[in-house]
């Protein structure tokens, strides 16, 4: 009994200090880096298995929901109409928003030829997080991908933003959700009943 | 008229027209129109809707035809040929904009791909791992830091800002090709260079460009959207900083 007690003991010692080791590691331009390549890599694999997209889309959601920021990014989406969804219309929304990113990003890498992506760089971004460059070949065409990583409130590094050349997701996505609440009178529930049918 | 002659008068059109929007608008804007401004909006749609019918009669059938009959060899020679004719007009602007590292690459890229490549038909200096940049003036008079000015949309020409409307009609006195001699070859050469590289460009961007004008329901904001972004990512040479990237998550908790 006392060396189980003390086994314990030894194994919460060294898990606290496990994690203490985590945090300082947490936020560097490293750990940014390692997030990435680490995703990208899950997302290769994920890709590679045979299968249609719509059936690989609830394991890039899984991916996602555990790599990204979600909520955070489903919330910058909507703009300036963030601030007027009640908290029930939140979370319908961030579940309707987590299934229609998956299901768009499976069907876009259903055009996937092989191509390998390479992280080239991480740099800190002051308040903004970090921010990891890669490069993808497209028959000799180099596309640059930039991943903007930020840790969320209990310090978790989250991917909360993908560039290509600059063309920033979460910025177009933005653009063209506000817009179509804009035309639908403002209305979040009206928006998030059209989310679940679009890209299907 | 002849091709020239009034080529040069909508140029001289393009200039004034252009002149006088940025003349309004001297004082708005930085890298990129504030988000949520387009004070032309309702002329710019209408272009939109022109430009899109122009792609669909005209422009999207040729670049088809031109996948489908043109060989894989020919159609890669033509963009090498196509990238070559641009490198005089970055690297003057690399000049200009006193980017001695980016005028380098591009020199570099000159003399490799006129020697080694023949003359622009084939692409060493990729190989060779000299980087390729595209500046232009629009990106130059960012750099001075002259304004953006209000977005428009330039019939036949796509979208654009009041600068780089400004920079079009600079640029093409910074290529050679409006220098050259004549003779057929270098005639031939200067007349068929716009059209070639309009049809190139099509054909490279075919599935996004199909994409954004004809699967999106409201294209004109994803142009927009797209073209601005670009845009300042051009500027900025690809750098971001705390001031660029977008706040996700940290003003307001979701």
């Amino acid at each position: 009994m006392k060396r189980r007690a003390f086994l314990s003991f030894a194994g919460a010692a060294a898990l606290t200090v496990a994690l203490h080791a985590g945090n300082a590691f947490a936020s560097s331009p490293e750990a940014a880096r390692a997030l990435v390549q680490n995703v990208s890599a899950q997302v290769i694999n994920l890709i590679q298995q045979p299968g249609s997209a719509a059936s690989k889309a609830p394991q890039l959601k899984a991916i996602m929901q555990q790599n990204l920021d979600m909520r955070q990014v489903a919330g910058f989406a909507l703009g300036r109409y963030a601030r007027g969804a009640n908290p029930a219309q939140r979370d319908r929304y961030v579940a309707v928003y987590s299934d229609y990113v998956a299901r768009i990003y499976a069907n876009r890498f259903s055009e996937y030829g092989g191509e390998t992506i390479t992280v080239t760089g991480a740099q800190d971004v002051g308040r903004k997080g970090f921010f990891v460059n890669s490069t993808v070949n497209f028959n000799g065409q180099v596309v640059n991908i930039g991943w903007q990583v930020r840790a969320n409130r209990s310090g978790a590094l989250k991917i909360v933003d993908i560039s290509v050349d600059g063309l920033s997701m979460a910025e177009s996505q933005r653009s063209e959700f506000t817009r179509m609440i804009s035309e639908l009178g403002g209305d979040i529930d009206a928006f998030t009943t059209r989310l679940q049918t679009l890209g299907v | 008229m002849s091709i020239s002659a009034s080529k040069r008068l909508s140029a001289f059109r393009t200039a004034s027209m252009v002149i006088a929007a940025m003349a309004l608008s001297a004082c708005s804007g930085g890298l990129i129109p504030d988000e949520g401004t387009d004070p032309y909006e309702g002329f710019n749609r209408k272009t939109h809707s022109f430009n899109k019918g122009v792609d669909r009669a005209v422009l999207r059938p040729l670049a088809q035809g031109y996948d489908f009959a043109v060989p894989e060899t020919v159609k890669h020679v033509v963009n090498n040929e196509v990238r070559y004719a641009q490198l005089p007009i970055s690297f003057a602007n690399s000049v200009l904009q006193g980017d001695v590292s980016r005028a380098g690459d591009t020199a570099a890229r000159i003399l490799v791909n006129t020697t080694v490549g023949g003359i622009g038909l084939l692409d060493p200096a990729t190989d060779f791992g000299i980087p390729e940049h595209g500046e232009d003036f629009g990106q130059t008079l960012a750099v001075w830091g002259v304004p953006s000015g209000p977005y428009v949309e330039l019939p036949f020409l796509g979208p654009s800002t009041a600068r780089d409307s400004v920079s079009r009609v600079v640029d093409n006195f910074t290529s050679p090709l409006t220098y050259i001699g004549s003779g057929t070859t270098t005639t031939l050469f200067k007349v068929a260079e716009t059209p070639v590289r309009i049809v190139d460009t099509r054909h490279r961007f075919r599935p996004l460009i199909d994409e954004v004008l004809y699967e999106t329901d409201d294209s004109y904001s994803v142009v927009r959207n797209t073209y601005l972004q670009r845009r300042r990512n051009a500027i900025l040479n690809g750098q971001v900083n705390e001031d660029t990237l977008p706040d996700i998550g940290e003003a307001e908790s979701f």
